[in-house]
Order: structure tokens, then sequence, then C-alpha cells
């Protein structure tokens, strides 16, 4: 269960948020995700995967590969299909125990210059 | 719009003993089936995932039809349609077998009650039908208001009932080729499947997803089989080194870099010259609008992540999954070993998350470990695992070694040369998955937070 408090934090930054489920995991979809400065396309649609998946104590995927200047360079979900769309993300974990703009917040870092 | 009522035999059995029962006075039963839809303006799938029951006093005496319900039941089935946001398909049977056919009464009658659940819920398909064990008549309302018809069932589970497709056309072409052939039809050998069995065979639409040592086999099987609708899997262009394992390649393959999709066609092509077949060379997920028609899917792939992925794919559209695999195993001053294993991923029973085949450990380190050496990999055991997963898929089609259903896993040793039931799927026997929950299919359901 996402926590509403968590939930409330994140729709500050980003108002836009819907929750669907597949294979027992509640995926957060985050429109209009505005990607750190050097990043190509800049806004994007997120995905997150709130818990852990691949190894990874969270993940964001992007609606599209974008060209960036951050050290996430590592695309190791290439156009996986998740909830009937394609994906994109890089490899990058976060801390565990974060909540979810943390996990987002961080996840961000990988496109920072 | 040509629509498929794709319904597990489990709750298809369970519906069909209701409608059976008697009634204080109606003549016939009905109910109603709430499903997931994945659209598609031609082809959507209507994914049944639940059956709720009439009660009897919800039955309006009325002799001059089989039987009525009243306000009670429809508002029951609007609720539902609004609440959960389900689909409704409102049915009764004439007959427990054969194809069903429909009376003016229902033709008259059916309309309304869908009219009311989309009165509920306009954003999903509804739809009114006969059913029987194997087959459908009705009507389906699509979103713009119209009625086109159901007539298209799939029955998923062991065995199947695929839907017809094409069926005028498949038997033209099957008795061209019972008059080519020399001293009788090509398929005479295999008559033992079953007397409809080759024009379910025929019929089928597979998908293959992964063209490599696994996956060229698995196509050769389908081919010579008799199989004409196939979707083909996989973005890569041959290398040498696949030359010792990929069935249906040759040398020159590699000097032109040839796709791997396109040798496999190429063979196909040349025993079913009228195949039906989806070559363009892109990994599954680029081909998804496709796979989704598919009544059986095969995974012939590297990596768990992208098992999970395939089989999460699978589940949405109740599509069984058939999955192989196999690992070379080299012990530090010991022989080595090959270990495969065949998998049945059956919608509504274990996964591969159940048989903890996919778990978080290796999912972890199929992802994260980077550099891997190639593995090792050589043909025999893949022609073993292709083999025994093409047997899981002939019987699940044409069901002719009866309904008793083989374990979903099974395990292959090859320096035992053996192919053994898993211990672990039948440690699971009777377990209920719940990783892939019955009603989390269909088109994704975002819900605003």
């Amino acid at each position: 269960m996402l926590a509403a408090e968590q939930i409330a934090a994140l729709k500050t930054l980003y108002p836009a948020i819907s929750a669907a489920e597949e294979g027992q995991v509640t995926f957060l979809r985050i429109e209009n995700l505005v990607l750190p400065d050097g990043a190509s396309p800049q806004t994007v649609t997120g995905l997150l995967c709130p818990v852990l998946r691949d190894g990874y104590q969270s993940r964001l995927f992007l609606s599209a590969k974008v060209a960036h200047l951050g050290k996430g360079t590592n695309w190791n979900a290439d156009g996986v299909l998740i909830l009937g769309e394609r994906w994109w993300a890089v490899s990058w974990q976060t801390k565990a125990r974060q909540t979810l703009i943390e996990m987002v917040l961080d996840h961000l870092q990988a496109f920072r210059k | 719009m040509n629509p498929i009522a794709k319904i597990p035999r489990p709750l298809l059995l369970a519906a069909l003993a209701d409608l059976e029962r008697s009634h204080p006075f109606a003549g016939e039963r009905l109910g109603f089936f709430s499903f997931r839809q994945s659209f598609d303006a031609t082809e959507p799938l209507l994914l049944c995932f639940d059956y709720h029951s009439i009660p009897d006093d919800q039955y309006i005496e009325d002799y001059s039809v089989g039987g009525r319900i009243g306000g009670a039941a429809i508002q029951a089935a609007m609720g539902r349609a609004y609440i959960s946001g389900a689909g409704q398909l409102w049915v009764h049977m004439h007959g427990r077998t054969g194809i069903p056919g429909v009376s003016p009464t229902d033709r008259e009658s059916g309309p309304k009650v869908v009219q009311s659940c989309a009165n509920a819920q306009p954003k999903m398909l509804h739809a009114w039908a006969v059913i029987s064990e194997h087959g459908i008549c009705g009507e389906i309302r699509s979103l713009d208001g119209q009625f086109h018809p159901l007539l298209r069932l799939a029955v998923v589970g062991w065995p199947m009932v695929i839907p017809a497709r094409r069926e005028t056309e498949y038997r033209a072409f099957h008795s061209k080729m019972k008059d080519r052939g020399q001293g009788g039809d090509r398929y005479d050998r295999q008559s033992f499947l079953g007397a409809d069995a080759q024009d379910i065979i025929e019929n089928a639409r597979v998908g293959i997803v992964g063209l490599g040592g696994g996956g060229s086999q698995l196509s050769q099987q389908l081919a010579h089989l008799g199989f004409q609708d196939v979707v083909l899997c996989d973005p890569q262009q041959i290398a040498d080194t696949n030359l010792n394992r990929l069935v249906g390649a040759n040398a020159s393959d590699v000097r032109d870099k040839t796709f791997k999709t396109h040798i496999a066609a190429r063979l196909h092509r040349g025993l079913q010259p009228k195949v039906k077949i989806d070559d363009r060379p892109l990994g599954w997920e680029a081909k998804a609008a496709r796979l989704r028609r598919c009544d059986v899917v095969f995974g012939a792939i590297d990596g768990f992540a992208a098992r999970r992925d395939l089989e999460a794919f699978c589940r949405t559209h109740l599509i069984p999954l058939i999955d192989i695999g196999m690992k070379v195993l080299r012990p530090e001053n010991e022989a080595p070993e090959i270990r495969g294993q065949v998998i049945l991923s059956m919608p509504g029973e274990i996964c591969m998350h159940c048989l903890q085949f996919l778990t978080a450990a290796n999912l972890a380190e199929d992802v994260q470990v980077y550099d891997k050496d190639p593995q090792p990999q050589v043909v025999w055991p893949n022609g073993i695992l292709a083999s025994s997963a093409i047997g899981y898929a002939i019987g699940l089609l044409t069901g002719w070694s009866g309904s008793s259903v083989p374990p979903y896993r099974v395990d292959y040793r090859g320096s035992q040369m053996t192919v053994s039931p898993s211990h672990m799927a039948a440690a699971l026997k009777g377990h209920t998955c719940t990783h892939f929950p019955a009603g989390q299919c269909g088109d994704p359901r975002y819900q605003k937070l």
C-alpha cells in the first residue's frame, strides 16, 4: 500500500500521478516529468516502481531513451514492456527506505551533469 | 470488429454447471461474466475473470420465454460494471456442446440488457451470448453504441478451444494439400491426434519469442506439424557462433547477416507455402500488438527479467506461455552438467514466480551483472526441450492425450538424459497463484491519485 502522505508530497512536485498494478507491483505513472537541464527530450512520462526490482531498491522508467549529460548511461531496461507500454531505465541504485519523492529526486540525479 | 471472448476453462465449467441447474419455474438459467477488455479496434479481447450466478428469486415468471430476469439482476450487473469498471457478458446456454445459435427472443432481449450495462459503464464493451463448451454466438456493443457479432470463443485451459479464423480458406488449402500428397494426406501419420486436430493446428495462431537454438527448433517443428499462422519475434542477425545449433541456418546466412526471423520464416515457407507469417525482425515488445492475438506463445529467450516481462504480458492477455531454457554448469574439478526446463505458464495457474524459477536474486543478477561471458550452448538439449514444448502445445491445443494436465514444469538433466516432472511443480499442486490475480488482466487501468 502506498502511504497517502507520501503521495500527497509527491503530488506537490508532480500533480498528475496515477497508479496501476502488474504482477503484484503497484507502479506510479508520473506525467510531465521534467528531467535536469541537458536532457533531450527534457519532459517525459515516468513510471516509478517503488519497490525492489531487478536488485534495485526502486526504479524510474522513462517513456523515452533520452540523451543527457549525467552519469546514468547504462540503459539496462531498454524498451521493456510494462503495463502495455514500452519503457527505458538506466542502472541507478537508490537508498533503501526512501519516501516516494526522495526516490524520484534520487533517480533524477542519474541525468544531472 | 471481430471480437474474441476468452474464458479460463475452470470458470467456463463453473458457469455451465450453474446454467445447467434446473430452476423452480424458468426453463433456462442466465448469468453474467465480468471481463476486462484488451482493446483493439479490429480484434478486441473480452478477458473473462469472474462469473455471477443469478439468484432464483431474481427470475420473473414468464412462460413465453425460456428464462427472464428481473430488474434486480440487471441492476446488480450495472453495479458491477460501474464500481469495478468490468465489462458484462450476459449469457445462457441452449446445450452444453456444439456451436450454439440464438433465438429471436435472444436477439430482442440481449441488446436491451447490454445497453443497461453500457449506461452504467460506457467506457467498456458489453455483450450478450449463448455459450457452450465449444462456442459462442451473440453480439457485442462497441463504444460507439453499435452492435457487432460475437462468434469467437477461446477457452483457456487444458485442453484449449481456439477461436475459428479464416476457416473456409484453410479448409480449401487443406484439401489442396491432400490432393498434392503422394500416397495420401501429408498428415495421415499424425491423425491419431484427433479427427479435428489438423483443423485446429491450421487455425491456431502461435508466437515464438527468441529464434536462437531453442526457438529455431520450435519453429521447424511447427512447420512440419502444419501451423499456418505464426508470429516470430527476434531482432538479431545470425552470427557464426550460432551455427552450431540454429536449425535452418547455413554458412551463407552468416555472410549475409540474415535475421533469425527470416531464417525461420524461410524454413517454414519451404514446408508451408501459404503460411501467414510475421517475420519482421523485431523484439516481442515491438510486436506486442500481434503477439496479443496469439493462442499460445513460446518463450525461448535468455535471461530472467525478459521471462518475467513476457510472462506478465501473456498473463495480461490470458495466453498460455510455454517457456524453455537451458544452462551448462561447469563446477570446478567436476564434469559439466546440462540443466534445462520447460515451463507451462497457464493463466490462472502457478506461474514462474510460484515455481521459484523467477526470484529476486536471479532477477537482480540477470539485470545488474555486466560483461557476462557467452553462455555455453549446444544443439541437442535445445532439441529435447523444444520437442517437449511442442508436446505441451499440441496436447494443449488438441487434447489428444485426454484431459489430464501434465506437470507445469519438467526438468532436463543432460548427464542422465532424463526429462522429469519438477519436484517444485508437484509440491505446488493445488496452489493458487497470487502474483497474477484473476481480475488483473486486460488493458492497464490507471487510477488517478
